[in-house]
């Protein structure tokens, strides 16, 4: 059994606005208007969230995840493809975990099958190469029907697959994408592809795919209880295909933040509410347009839509139910050691900067990992 | 005096890959209703007064409520030959098609299509047209109350509004999903509009009426001018203070004034 495996995750957040404009505008993304975003202060940001992606990478991380989103504050990552190439070059040794390709909003998935070989090429066979869906959001700011989208996810999915494993050339005649000629003069390093591994929060029409696939599924940060419930389905879908389900088939992401005191740890913390907790605030059709998820999918996944305004109760309560985790490298060490085991995952990603936490924080925070996390849940196995 | 209840029928007809469901009442000439965005509201005050003097058929679109979708039906334009479809199977060429939004943009296209089918045709409110001066609403980004809402000039003194909307709100999921899920499939990019449509309408030789809302906030009325100078001969009939469902909202003066442009 492969040990698990951790990694160090933040979103990028761009937090040059003032989060009192948040009140008058009804969504934190698609709409926000972006005459709030400064391009100087984004470039500063993008540089210094690379040179911590380093910090991580020497620290000893085994990987670093990465995402992608559009039109929103919260992720300033337009391009997960980009910031993979970057980490190409800048990392050394850890795994570069993308988490994932929204595949759905790609028009032309040959050329995203060419780009990660690229990196999987550069980084000399580092990629993990996640796929998902993406919320429903994602398909409004791309402008693609939300009614393609998991057909388009498969097709897409299907023909990457094919264009890093079949010899070329030869034709693809599908529904949602038709080429002439597949073949890329740019294939991965590593055979017979990059691993895939799929996110994702509640839809369990994902998790039973990822499952078929066998095909690691990663909970980004659900509650304890819905993830075990995600978990069983994955369980009992590699039971019907014929497999039984390992640890390395299944990760947890989880908000976690290190410090040399209790007292800074909990005032750090609260920056993974830096939007006021509202980092998903929208009108509740965007998560799921009609189309986007069968019917009763769409109900689930709106139901839970549902956030809560952020103050020293909900921050108290998230500690309590493992929705953020905070503190000493012993308290977090207790309590990942607790969710990890609870779950039976074999893949941590952990979520360790939002917000304002200055470089500073945040790099001490990440080499506490390094020093002291790690090592201790590393010596569990 | 025959109350609506008792002035329909339904009808099931299996076609093209799935079972085509319709209401059907009135006597005289037939006269083909296509419903708008959310799909079929069932039998409506404004079909009964067009039952007065037509054989109304009233059939909600494969995809929407009751008739399921055939898995190669994915455009307007396989919607007009669904149609087409169902007028020659039923026997029922030479008959009056009247469209709403979505059904407009069918009906319109099923008049490019095949005219020979056609006998007169009557466009509400109707998408497929881009306008130039505004914008059609984006209806796929706010929440749907909202946009049925905003559908009306005023919905709280319209009692369709309060019949049709005014229980239990169903934002997800219910009967109307359907129709909006098979909406969205149709029309989302781009949104509303065939940029050929115009250049085809030019074909349309049948005697056409345009029907708008002049307090119309989802499709501007601009588009009922820009249909009427597409289709050759076409004339234009505006009803002042109503907004984008004249069937609910004047029903009466509706009926009246497509049964005056039908009137043998």
């Amino acid at each position: 059994m492969a040990p698990t495996q951790y990694y160090y995750f933040t979103e990028q957040p761009y937090t040059g606005y003032d989060p009192a404009v948040q009140e008058e505008h009804p969504a934190l993304r698609l709409t926000l208007p972006n005459s709030l975003y400064d391009s100087r202060l984004a470039s500063e940001l993008y540089n210094r969230y690379h040179d911590e992606y380093q910090v991580a990478d020497e620290a000893g991380f085994d990987g670093i995840m990465i995402n992608e989103h559009h039109t929103a504050p919260f992720c300033m990552q337009a391009s997960i493809n980009i910031t993979g190439a970057v980490l190409a070059k800048i990392t050394r040794r850890a795994k570069i975990i993308m988490l994932g390709n929204p595949l759905p909003v790609v028009d032309n998935p040959l050329r995203l099958a060419e780009e990660l070989a690229m990196i999987d090429c550069i980084s000399r066979g580092r990629l993990v190469s996640g796929v998902v869906r993406g919320g429903g959001v994602e398909s409004l700011a791309n402008n693609v029907n939300p009614a393609h989208n998991r057909e388009r996810f498969e097709e897409a999915h299907d023909l990457i697959i094919a264009a890093w494993t079949r010899p070329g050339p030869f034709r693809w005649e599908g529904k949602h994408f038709q080429y002439r000629v597949v073949n890329p003069w740019a294939l991965p390093l590593q055979k017979p592809h990059p691993p895939i591994m799929v996110p994702g929060t509640a839809s369990p029409e994902t998790v039973i795919w990822a499952a078929k696939h066998r095909y690691p599924y990663i909970v980004l940060g659900s509650f304890l209880e819905q993830t075990q419930e995600l978990i069983q389905i994955y369980r009992e879908t590699a039971e019907e295909v014929g497999y039984e389900m390992q640890p390395e088939h299944i990760g947890y992401l989880i908000r976690c933040f290190v410090s040399d005191t209790e007292e800074h740890a909990q005032e750090q913390g609260k920056n993974f509410f830096w939007q006021n907790g509202a980092l998903n605030k929208q009108p509740r059709e965007w998560m799921a347009p009609p189309g986007y998820a069968t019917v009763n999918v769409a109900g689930i996944r709106r139901l839970r839509a549902v956030s809560r305004a952020f103050d020293s109760l909900a921050y108290e309560e998230a500690q309590k139910n493992y929705q953020v985790v905070i503190g000493t490298p012993d308290q977090v060490i207790e309590k990942l050691r607790y969710v990890r085991n609870l779950l039976g995952v074999g893949h941590m990603c952990l979520w360790s900067h939002d917000g304002y936490m200055t470089h500073q924080d945040t790099v001490r925070s990440i080499e506490l990992f390094g020093k002291e996390v790690l090592p201790a849940l590393r010596d569990d196995a | 005096m025959t109350t609506a209840a008792q002035a329909y029928q339904e009808e099931r007809m299996a076609l093209a890959d799935t079972e085509l469901y319709l209401l059907k009442g009135g006597e005289g000439r037939p006269l083909l209703v296509l419903h708008g965005v959310e799909g079929h509201e069932g039998w409506l005050p404004f079909h009964d007064a067009l039952a007065a003097k037509a054989t109304v058929y009233a059939p909600a679109h494969p995809g929407y409520g009751e008739t399921a979708r055939p898995e190669w039906l994915e455009t307007i334009v396989h919607q007009a030959v669904f149609y087409h479809w169902f007028i020659e199977r039923a026997s029922l060429a030479g008959l009056d098609v009247v469209g709403f939004g979505i059904g407009g943009w069918i009906a319109a296209q099923m008049a490019v299509m095949c005219p020979q089918n056609l006998r007169r045709l009557v466009l509400v409110n109707a998408a497929g047209v881009r306008p130039r001066e505004s914008d059609i609403f984006d209806i796929f980004i706010i929440p749907w109350k909202q946009v049925i809402e905003r559908g009306f000039y005023d919905a709280e003194v319209c009692p369709e509004y309060h019949r049709l909307y005014g229980g239990e709100w169903q934002e997800f999921g219910g009967p109307r999903e359907a129709g909006r899920t098979m909406s969205i499939r149709m029309c989302f990019r781009p949104f509303m509009y065939d940029s050929s449509l115009p250049g085809m309408l030019g074909k349309v030789t049948l005697p056409t009426l345009v029907v708008w809302g002049a307090g119309n906030h989802i499709i501007p009325p601009e588009c009922g001018r820009l249909y009427q100078q597409a289709i050759p001969g076409a004339t234009l009939h505006e009803i002042e203070r109503c907004g984008h469902w004249p069937q609910f909202e004047r029903a009466e003066e509706l009926a009246s004034v497509i049964q005056t442009f039908l009137a043998p």
